[in-house]
């Protein structure tokens, strides 16, 4: 209940005839007759903003001391305004950005910052392990470690928003650069003079460490920025034990010069070239690129440690709409790789009209319509001969009558019948595709399909489709593995009681499907990953093919891998065990590692 | 997404996945014969009978969910999922003035199902 007025308590104001001061014990309230207002002021209030003492019944005071009073109260409370205008600064330096001196921000800042650099010091004494474990039964994968969080991005055409990976160590390091015959780098891919530089386009790896390993449930692959214990630098060793800063990886696969390997792109692949050989072959050419630095053909050891890197960067990577990462599947994530071109590798593609000395052939246009202009192609007497015009590039295709078409190549003229054959085999890589991933990984389409694009991972191009490659190193005598870690001893024939050369004690006899699960063999050097069982699927588990690892193919056996240009959805993380390493064939070829 | 495989089974249970496929077709491939389709991966707690009694219910349902757009990662949200990718029929029907079991009698049925099992469980 408010507390009534008393006339008594009417103070008059003399100096304001307009204006009444009424004081009813809690409030002064102030009528002004000329406006018919009444304001009123907690007594309290004024008291202790005057500073005053005042007794109703005592005091006496003149309109003068009151108004006094209130021109006081107003000066207070104009004080009060300065009051609250400073705090007012105050807390616009308080919530100020973090470069405001005695802001929240700054000092939470000021005061994080030493702790951060402990904390990356004691990073870089712990290091990093990135890691992905895949469940046997399931194939499903998942991430590990400081993985956990972080996203893999494949890239079409040209680069968009990076993999999260890209900016760790050793990912963000792989970089593509040239090289001279003595492994020298003259350039990486980001300098202006790196189109025009003549040398072996190879893939830098820095040195890292990594450990395959499984247990009864799991298969567990891990990379580490600093050496652990149980893990290796597979890939990085000298044969005396000794590690390299870093690996060369060709970016793409290996074309001669003559007895000359090379890592060349807008070239033609070599082919037809064995393994082992005393004369000619892909590890023997390696071998004799120089006489300063060593080269191989890509062995087991450099084949692990690229596809580590690669199963960890995409193993929480989950291929839409799959609601899990269903395995290692390659082709999904990041590329079909150049693996449809079944239809242009064809016996079918027959001349149905005969030309002379013209650089035309002319085919059924159902037999056309699987062919683009840019594709290389070879003329012979079957489509797995390129005797009547080798190595050229499509450059137009056209009518020739209702049921025809003319397919036009470059180069000089040549005469076909109709037995003459036009095929597709392997596709050199443009130059072009390779600046526009740089290091990132994807595809450039080409040919208006996926599965007849190349694919890159981090610069190194066709890991899987477009030409088998060789496996140095690695042989299978009967059932059993047989492995060598130094390049200067892998081209042999037969790899038992050789020096150099190990019996794995591992020889898996399964049956020719897709791969399902592998073993490890622990070498001083390194560890390979085996085939162990099959039964998975084109996408689910390894994703690719294991072929001929069992008793139908004894004796001598080399590795090949990846697949090539006509092997559909098996290419991948794809081994094939059957070929003797003195066989050659068209579809085989290899990659310079240095 | 597509699967290829060396047999032709329309499904298969790897530990506590379900893969399912719908029609698989015959590849020649080099040296043997492989099966290819679209391969469905989802989680369950079910037993292979009571799947291999259900298998066609369950692909009707995944086909429509993916074909929708949406997830289902586990069998026992299955036919809650399915209910809730078809309700825009629900919508789409009462908004044109359409009669549900003329214009999606396959949806229409298969909802029925789907309120069944979301009430009593795969059986």
């Amino acid at each position: 209940m408010p507390t009534p007025l008393y006339n008594t308590d009417v103070i008059p104001l003399t100096s304001r005839p307009t204006l009444t001061v009424m004081d009813d014990g809690d409030y002064f309230a102030i009528l002004d007759t000329s406006t018919g207002k009444i304001s009123k002021i907690l007594r309290t209030n004024a008291q202790k903003a005057l500073n005053i003492s005042y007794n109703n019944a005592t005091s006496g005071l003149t309109a003068t001391q009151v108004q006094a009073a209130l021109d006081e109260l107003v000066v207070n409370l104009g004080s009060s305004d300065s009051a609250i205008s400073a705090l007012g600064g105050r807390l616009d330096i308080l919530e100020g950005a973090d470069t405001v001196e005695g802001s929240v921000a700054k000092t939470v800042k000021d005061a994080v910052e030493p702790i951060d650099t402990r904390v990356t010091y004691l990073e870089s004494v712990r290091g990093h392990l990135y890691g992905v474990r895949m469940q046997k039964i399931s194939g499903i994968c998942s991430p590990m470690y400081d993985a956990i969080g972080m996203t893999f991005r494949p890239q079409v055409d040209t680069i968009g928003t990076p993999s999260d990976f890209s900016s760790v160590y050793p990912w963000r390091d792989i970089k593509t650069v040239k090289v001279d015959a003595d492994k020298n780098i003259l350039c990486t891919i980001d300098d202006a003079d790196f189109e025009s530089t003549v040398g072996d386009i190879m893939v830098k790896i820095p040195v890292f460490w990594h450990r395959y390993w499984t247990d009864a449930d799991y298969e567990y692959y891990e990379i580490s920025d600093t050496p652990r214990d149980g893990f290796f630098a597979g890939g990085f060793y000298n044969p005396d034990g000794t590690i390299r800063p870093y690996a060369l990886i060709g970016a793409v696969k290996t074309s001669n010069d003559g007895r000359v390997p090379h890592s060349w792109t807008d070239t033609p692949f070599t082919h037809s070239l064995p393994l082992y050989s005393t004369t000619a072959g892909f590890q023997l050419d390696a071998l004799n690129k120089s006489t300063v630095s060593k080269w191989s053909n890509i062995d087991h050891q450099a084949y692990e440690m690229v596809w580590h890197l690669i199963f960890v960067e995409i193993g929480g990577y989950k291929i839409s709409p799959n609601t899990n990462v269903l395995g290692f599947n390659v082709k999904g994530a990041i590329g079909q790789g150049i693996n449809g071109m079944s239809n242009s590798y064809s016996a079918s593609n027959v001349c149905t009209v005969a030309t002379e000395n013209a650089n035309t052939f002319i085919i059924a246009k159902s037999r056309s319509q699987y062919f683009k202009v840019g594709m290389l192609v070879q003329i012979g007497t079957a489509y797995t001969s390129q005797n009547i015009a080798a190595n050229r590039y499509i450059t137009d295709i056209s009518e020739y009558d209702s049921t025809n078409d003319v397919i036009t190549v470059d180069g000089a003229s040549f005469t076909t019948t109709l037995t003459s054959t036009i095929a597709t085999w392997a596709q050199p890589l443009p130059l072009a595709q390779l600046m526009a991933l740089k290091n990132e990984s994807g595809y450039v389409l080409q040919f208006g399909a996926n599965n007849l694009s190349h694919v890159c991972y981090r610069g190194i191009w066709d890991l899987w489709g477009n030409l088998y490659e060789w496996m140095s190193g690695l042989y299978r005598y009967d059932l059993q593995f047989y492995a060598c870690f130094d390049w200067t001893k892998m081209n042999v024939n037969d790899p038992r009681g050789v020096a150099g050369w190990v019996a794995t004690g591992i020889a898996p006899n399964i049956a020719n499907d897709y791969l399902k699960t592998r073993q490890v063999y622990k070498g001083a050097l390194g560890e390979i990953g085996l085939p162990a069982a099959t039964g998975a699927g084109s996408s689910t588990w390894y994703a690719a093919q294991a072929y001929h690892f069992n008793e139908g193919y004894m004796g001598l056996r080399a590795v090949r891998c990846g697949g090539c240009w006509s092997t559909g959805a098996t290419v991948g993380f794809l081994w094939y065990g059957s070929t003797s390493p003195t066989n050659a064939y068209v579809i085989f070829g290899g990659r310079l590692i240095g | 997404m597509i699967n290829r495989k060396s047999n032709n089974t329309q499904f298969e249970l790897h530990g506590e996945y379900l893969h399912i496929y719908d029609t698989l077709t015959e590849i020649i491939n080099n040296e043997q014969t492989e099966y290819e389709g679209e391969l469905y991966v989802i989680q369950t707690d079910l037993t292979e009978s009571v799947i291999e009694s259900n298998y066609p219910t369950m692909l009707s349902f995944l086909q429509k969910i993916r074909e929708q757009g949406k997830l289902c990662s586990h069998t026992k949200d299955l036919a809650q999922a399915y209910l809730d990718a078809t309700d825009y029929i629900s919508n789409k029907c009462y908004e044109l003035g359409l009669v549900v079991a003329d214009r999606y009698p396959k949806e229409f049925a298969w909802r029925d199902v789907a309120r069944q099992i979301v009430r009593e469980g795969w059986k």
